[in-house]
């Protein structure tokens, strides 16, 4: 082993004295609670696994004591030098127990890659231990070194001249004076300790939980694919293609190396887990971002190329990554983290060391695994579709927040001066010709007027995205303002009664039997409360001599004559048929049909009784099926008693 | 007081949709049978000829002027939808005989649209008048208009049966209608048809059959933009039977010279500059090979000229343009229209066949004649009781005079003639009002003669109101009158199905040329014109250049994978790119982790010549055109095939060439003439080369022989086929040492014997992948 022979105090830097770390342990392990007293026992494990995942330790030993407080960390790695260092004239044991930014992983050449970079580990821990015991077996030599609160209490002392094999075992029992509460969590460290050796495949740790009576070793062949699969099965939900992909770089690749695993699974949300050097890093950082860009990149070249992509669906990158299950893991030449606790990596270039190798290889791997990349197109798509339609009704609400609530009203709408739903009244007019006489004919303090230009869409034969694109729909949805769909809410609906106001001609039935299909498609509640009313605008005019009279039907039309008549035997009466509500002088319109004294609504209900009928009736009439539609009006084109002409 | 009542949903949308429904399909978007006009149209011939008399002599009026009163009287609707339809009337590339005369620009063919109503002017054409004339004589029901200020027809009397002749597009609630024109003699010749029948024997008319009207008169459609229908008669005859149907109709083309095309019609509703763009679209895009240009030359016909390449076939530029662009169409008939019901004010949707649609036109015609003559006779009696109260006069004219001249005042007179000659009051107001040269002799004579006219002609049309048959042949004769006056030869050729000389090949649309396609180890396939070095080829990184191969592009390649399957792809499907090209999943179906082992070129300039090997293929027997393949598998198994059954483009999935055991896979697919050698190597060091005629040669997919005898674990690891003494298999050892095994080194021997073992320790690593090698095409 020519190579740990060269490892010696000359290769101990020191950087800066140990001293603050005491007066402001935060700065250096994130703060004095549990996390921090567990950072502790993080610190000296990743040192013994940077041990291991160098290949120079195959074994690692934690031993949580009886009291909780206390830990053992061994190894069986190559010891840590114990021989004179160079400028300090101290054993170099001790110069990296006693100084702040001291160690062997600063220019690269002792640990290509590993976690405890900023070198504070081991020195931070003994700074902050009551006690802490250092034990190095190295040249066939067991040596021995206890300190107190990062003094060393001892000098190094051999205490084996026989020692087998080499390693590094530590001591140490956080300091009371610092940490609140200095019991470990024994179910914690075992979690922790497990996810380590799912990422270093030859690793073997050997937990005993002292406390508890336990003792398990903790050995994964498998590697990150077993961990991947047992990230898939905490997600509870069944995957979309079996095969796992994965990148298992043996060897550094230029700077890096990248161990990826991932698989589409139908959760509802997607799980990265992170890692550089098997530091996790909970906060994600450069290589996650890293390997988002990957992620899209692939798959959106691979559904481009396959032309996967419905006609106006947009695929985003969140659609392509929901249901995703992964592990990233990057070993890299000095990662930048923020912070001790390490939860983000900070490298920019780590971004390109993981998204070039992942972009490239899993591209290939959807060109080359149909029965996966075909289930793995349809679940994104499913994916784009759900939340194309969730976000547009999630916009159509979010609009209405209170601050611009009157901002966001469409611009053709006539409000009321009302506040209050309860009293409010919105009438939905045909034509901007009819609208301008409801507006003028209207009691402005509690009649609101919306004007619609032409027929509006079939709701029963559009999506909902194509609904709420639809100029006239989204006016009538924004002046509600209750949102549409799943996403209404009752107690933002801005009036009580909305009432459908549309010529006494075919054309305006055919609007008001399109609107009523927009609210019980899309608005249904409102029909449930009763909320929705159909006005009755008189159907004649009766002129004889100077005076007018209005019929609202033919009855009151002949009622009208006959009184006239009974006055005047020979008076000369003209009967005009309304068509269009703008024939009517505004004044006219508020006597007969907005006047809430003397006008006639029709409440539109939905009996529960004959809600199949309806749902049959609206299906039939408005859906796509023109054979049913054909057999449908000849079958009641009897029933109609007025056709225009 | 508050008035609210409430209604279920279902009901409320339920009798206003279906009032919508009906109001579009009986006065918006059918036209009547009768007279083959929806009731805007109806409107537009109604108000320029009722309220502005513009008749064909008159002076044109604004087209707003039209609009304007037809909206103000008749159609309470949008003035757009009213000018549309009446330019509509006036086009002569829409209707087959135009009913209004637009002065002005009143759009085109190539989908110009009409100048705007402030522009143009319009009056009636005479054909429009043969619709309109006899409204005069109370011959067809009125009805109030939309405020009862007016009153309107509810269907004109036409002479002619225009719901053929022009046609009539729609679409309506729940039913659409789409009528082709016809011609105007061929429809009236089937409608006098069906009156003969009608007259010969009373039942008959309802048995003539589609056939014999299609045969001998109606013989298809007729467009005003000429054409040519590519359907059978009997096709015909069954779309006038079931009155639906789709028609085939293709522009005509005369070929001008050798260099010449030129397109003299095409297909109705087929917007001229569109298709003009569309053919210059698939001529930029080098898809027919045999046009270099278009060029639209038309005037007020017309003439869109292709220039055709040197040499080239004008059929097969036609084939592909029928094929590939509008010039062909399919025109969908659905013959639905409005039919009379027992109320003459309500019209009911009905799809009829031909005669059925002709039956109530001439129904409709009877009706009229009727009612005209009842009119005429109502004002010959009118006028006759006139006239017989002058002849009373007459008879006594000095008492009449006197009693007038002793009269007080023209009530008095009017009493006491009345009184004196029991004349009616309507006789002797006329009377009285008769002027004084009246009573010369020669004037008494005239209105004698003039009873004695009018009593003839009365009685004759009692008479023909009597006789319905003598009505009929008054229906036939006006029908005839109508053709004399309007008819016009047939401008739609019906050709029948398209006999051509040419048959429709798509190879004949590939540009012919030599092309490189090339194929990478990851499966990414692309196709370049040239290259300057295997280096140069882009290929995605990490990727690998597999293959390279040389061809035309109307030759196919051919993929082995090493599942056992060979996938062909014509060299011009292949996409032409100078970036990656696409993955082979795009163009096939693979299966996870198929990959290609091997892939061949079929392009006889490129692979291997045949051996003529007596065993094989004795004397006379034909030789294989593509020579053979080879393939190795891994548990040792080689096959020999025949190339010509992959040689033809597959489907997506493929065609199996190698049967294989469980977990075997084939290794390498080449090329071969029958005259190689074998090299084999396996994992544990062992080779062997043996000549390839020792392997039998199938025609389709097997399983194949043993190639080399393998130990227990052992497994092949790669195998490749040399022709020269210095070529073999490149194989490197565990330790890194490369030796090549070839006929110079290692002796031939026979198939399936034991191996050689060429190295005395470890084993083999890898075989080395035979370098990209491409092979030129050698002219012939």
């Amino acid at each position: 082993m020519a190579e740990a022979n060269s490892y010696t105090g000359r290769d101990i830097q020191v950087l800066e004295g140990l001293a603050p770390v005491r007066k402001r342990p935060g700065m250096y392990i994130g703060g004095t609670g549990k996390p921090g007293l567990h950072h502790l026992l993080w610190e000296i494990v990743d040192n013994a696994v940077d041990e291991a995942v160098n290949k120079h330790a195959t074994r690692i030993e934690v031993t949580l004591h009886a009291d909780k407080s206390s830990v053992t960390v061994t190894d069986n790695g190559r010891g840590i030098p114990v021989d004179d260092h160079p400028v300090k004239k101290v054993p170099a044991l001790q110069v990296i127990l006693t100084t702040l930014h001291s160690g062997g992983k600063f220019d690269g050449k002792q640990y290509r890659t590993s976690g405890g970079l900023h070198g504070v580990g081991a020195s931070v821990v003994n700074a902050l231990s009551r006690r802490l015991v250092a034990t190095v077996k190295r040249d066939g030599k067991a040596y021995r070194q206890e300190y107190a609160r990062g003094k060393p209490s001892t000098g190094l002392t051999v205490v084996d001249s026989e020692a087998r094999g080499t390693g590094t075992s530590i001591y140490f029992e956080p300091d009371p004076l610092i940490f609140e509460p200095t019991t470990f969590d024994g179910e914690w460290i075992r979690e922790q300790l497990e996810i380590k050796t799912y990422l270093n495949r030859n690793l073997r740790i050997l937990f005993r939980d002292e406390a508890a009576g336990k003792r398990r070793t903790y050995h994964h062949e498998g590697g990150i694919v077993e961990y991947l699969q047992e990230l898939v099965r905490q997600a509870g939900a069944s995957v979309v293609h079996e095969d796992i992909f994965t990148i298992l770089q043996e060897e550094l690749v230029g700077e890096a190396r990248i161990e990826i695993a991932l698989q589409w699974t139908e959760a509802a949300k997607e799980r990265i887990v992170s890692f550089v050097n098997g530091i996790p890093t909970r906060s994600g950082g450069t290589h996650v971002q890293g390997f988002k860009d990957a992620v899209r990149a692939a798959v959106r070249a691979y559904m481009d190329t396959h032309n996967l992509v419905p006609r106006k669906l947009d695929v985003s990158a969140d659609d392509m990554r929901e249901g995703l299950v992964a592990i990233v893991n990057l070993f890299m030449v000095e990662p930048q983290f923020q912070g001790q606790t390490k939860e983000k990596l900070n490298n920019p270039s780590a971004r390109s060391l993981v998204a070039g190798p992942l972009r490239l290889d899993l591209e290939q791997y959807l060109n080359s695994h149909p029965s996966a990349s075909e289930a793995i197109g349809a679940r994104v798509i499913q994916a784009a579709k759900a939340r194309q339609a969730s976000r547009a009704a999630v916009r159509s609400v979010r609009r209405k927040t209170a601050m611009s609530r009157r901002l966001n009203l469409p611009g053709k709408l006539a409000d009321c001066s009302s506040d209050n739903p309860a009293d409010g009244e919105l009438f939905i007019v045909e034509g901007d010709s009819a609208g301008g006489s409801a507006k003028q004919g209207r009691d402005r303090s509690y009649q609101a007027v919306l004007p619609l230009r032409g027929k509006v869409l079939n709701a029963e034969q559009a999506s909902l995205k194509k609904v709420l694109g639809n100029n006239e729909l989204s006016n009538v949805a924004n002046a509600l303002g209750c949102g549409i769909g799943n996403a209404l809410d009752l107690d933002k609906l801005r009036y009580h009664k909305v009432i459908l106001l549309m010529d006494a001609d075919s054309d305006g039935h055919h609007i008001a039997t399109l609107l009523l299909t927009f609210f019980y498609r899309h608005m249904k509640q409102l029909l449930d409360e009763g909320y929705v009313y159909i006005a009755e605008p008189p159907l004649y005019r009766i002129d004889a001599g100077k005076e007018s009279h209005w019929a609202l039907d033919d009855a009151e039309r002949d009622r009208i004559c006959r009184r006239l008549r009974r006055k005047r035997s020979n008076i000369r009466i003209e009967i005009q048929r309304f068509k269009g509500l703008g024939e009517m002088m505004p004044a006219t319109l508020k006597r007969t049909t907005l006047d809430p004294e003397k006008r006639r609504l029709l409440q539109v209900t939905l009996p529960a009784a004959e809600s199949a009928e309806i749902e049959q009736t609206i299906t039939g009439l408005m859906g796509s099926n023109a054979a049913e539609r054909y057999r449908f009006i000849m079958q009641h084109a009897a029933e109609v008693e007025e056709v225009d002409v | 007081m508050p008035h609210i009542e409430t209604i279920p949903l279902h009901e409320t949308a339920r009798s206003r949709y279906l009032n919508y429904a009906l109001s579009v399909i009986t006065s918006r978007a059918l036209p009547d049978v009768r007279d083959g006009l929806k009731p805007v149209q109806r409107r537009i011939l109604y108000a320029m000829f009722a309220s502005l008399r513009l008749y064909p002599d008159a002076r044109y009026r604004k087209s707003a002027t039209i609009v304007g009163d037809v909206m103000g009287k008749y159609h309470p609707h949008g003035d757009t939808a009213i000018y549309d339809a009446m330019v509509r009337l006036a086009q002569d590339f829409s209707l087959r005989d135009p009913l209004v005369e637009g002065h002005g620009n009143f759009g085109s063919v190539d989908g110009d649209s009409p100048a705007a109503m402030r522009y143009t002017e319009a009056r009636l054409r005479s054909l429009a008048m043969e619709m309109l004339e006899e409204l005069r004589q109370d011959t067809v029901p009125f009805r109030p208009n939309f405020d009862g200020s007016l009153s309107e027809p509810v269907v004109l009397p036409s002479k002619f049966p225009n719901l053929l002749v022009n046609g009539a597009t729609g679409i309506a609630v729940g039913m659409a209608t789409s009528i082709p024109p016809h011609n105007l003699s061929e429809v009236i010749g089937a409608a006098i048809y069906l009156v003969d029948a009608r007259l010969k024997e009373r039942a008959n008319w309802n048995k003539v059959r589609v056939q014999t009207l299609v045969r001998r008169h109606i013989r298809g459609p007729d467009f005003p933009t000429g054409g040519q229908i590519l359907n059978t008669p009997e096709e015909l005859v069954n779309i006038y039977k079931k009155g639906e149907g789709s028609i085939t109709v293709r522009g005509e083309y005369r070929v001008q010279g050798a260099r010449r095309v030129i397109i003299t019609s095409i297909p109705y509703a087929v917007t001229k500059s569109t298709l003009v763009e569309k053919i210059a679209d698939h001529i930029a895009r080098e898809r027919v090979p045999q046009l270099s240009d278009i060029r639209d030359e038309s005037t007020d016909e017309v003439r869109i000229v292709l220039e055709l390449k040197r040499g080239a076939r004008a059929e097969a530029a036609m084939a592909y343009l029928f094929r590939h662009t509008p010039l062909q169409t399919r025109f969908h008939c659905n013959l639905t229209c409005l039919v009379p019901t027992g109320n003459p004010l309500v019209c009911a949707p009905d799809k009829l066949d031909l005669p059925t649609m002709l039956r109530y036109f001439l129904n409709f015609r009877l009706d009229v004649v009727t009612r005209r003559l009842r009119h005429e006779l109502e004002q010959l009696n009118r006028r006759i009781h006139i006239l017989e109260g002058f002849e009373i006069i007459f008879d006594a004219l000095d008492e009449a005079v006197k009693i007038i001249r002793s009269s007080m005042d023209r009530k008095d007179a009017d009493q006491r003639l009345r009184h004196r000659f029991g004349l009616t009051e309507l006789q002797s107001e006329a009377v009285l009002d008769a002027r004084l040269y009246k009573l010369a002799q020669l004037e008494i004579l005239a209105i004698r003669e003039e009873l004695e006219a009018k009593r003839k002609r009365a009685e004759e049309i009692a008479r023909l109101l009597e006789d319905e048959p003598a009505r009929w042949l008054m229906v036939r004769g006006e029908l005839k009158e109508i053709r004399e006056a309007h008819g016009s030869s047939r401008r739609t050729v019906i050709s029948g199905p398209a006999n051509e000389a040419y048959e429709y090949s798509s190879e004949d649309f590939i540009v012919d040329e030599d092309t490189y396609v090339m194929v990478t180890r990851e499966g990414w396939i692309k196709r370049q014109r040239s290259y300057a070095d295997l280096e140069s080829i882009r290929i995605r990184e990490g990727d690998e250049l597999g293959w390279v191969l040389a061809g035309r592009t109307r030759n196919t390649v051919v993929l082995f994978t090493n599942y056992g399957r060979a996938y062909t792809v014509r060299l011009d499907q292949v996409p032409s790119t100078t970036g990656y090209g696409v993955p082979l999943q795009k163009l096939f179906g693979f299966s996870d982790r198929e990959r290609v082992v091997g892939a061949i070129s079929c392009d006889s300039r490129i692979l291997p010549k045949v051996v003529p090997d007596p065993e094989l293929f004795p004397e006379g027997a034909v030789l294989p055109d593509y020579g053979f393949l080879v393939a190795f598998s891994r548990q040792g198994m080689v096959l020999r095939l025949a190339l010509d059954a992959y040689a033809e483009p597959s489907l997506k999935a493929g065609r199996l060439y190698m049967r294989l055991k469980d977990g075997d896979e084939v290794l390498v697919v080449q090329a071969a003439g029958g005259l190689e050698h074998a090299c084999v190597a396996s994992k544990q060091g062992y080779a062997l080369i043996f000549p390839v005629q020792q392997v039998t040669c199938k025609r389709g997919a097997a399983m194949g022989v043993m190639a080399m005898r393998l130990g227990k674990e052992d497994y092949l690891l790669g195998a490749t086929l040399s022709t020269q003494a210095r070529e073999g298999l490149v194989v490197e050892t565990n330790r890194g040492r490369e030796d090549i095994v070839r006929t110079t080194k290692y002796p031939v021997t026979n198939r399936a014997a034991d191996g050689h073992a060429i190295i005395g320790q470890g084993y083999l690593a890898r075989v080395l992948p035979k370098p990209v090698e491409v092979l030129l095409p050698q002219h012939k």
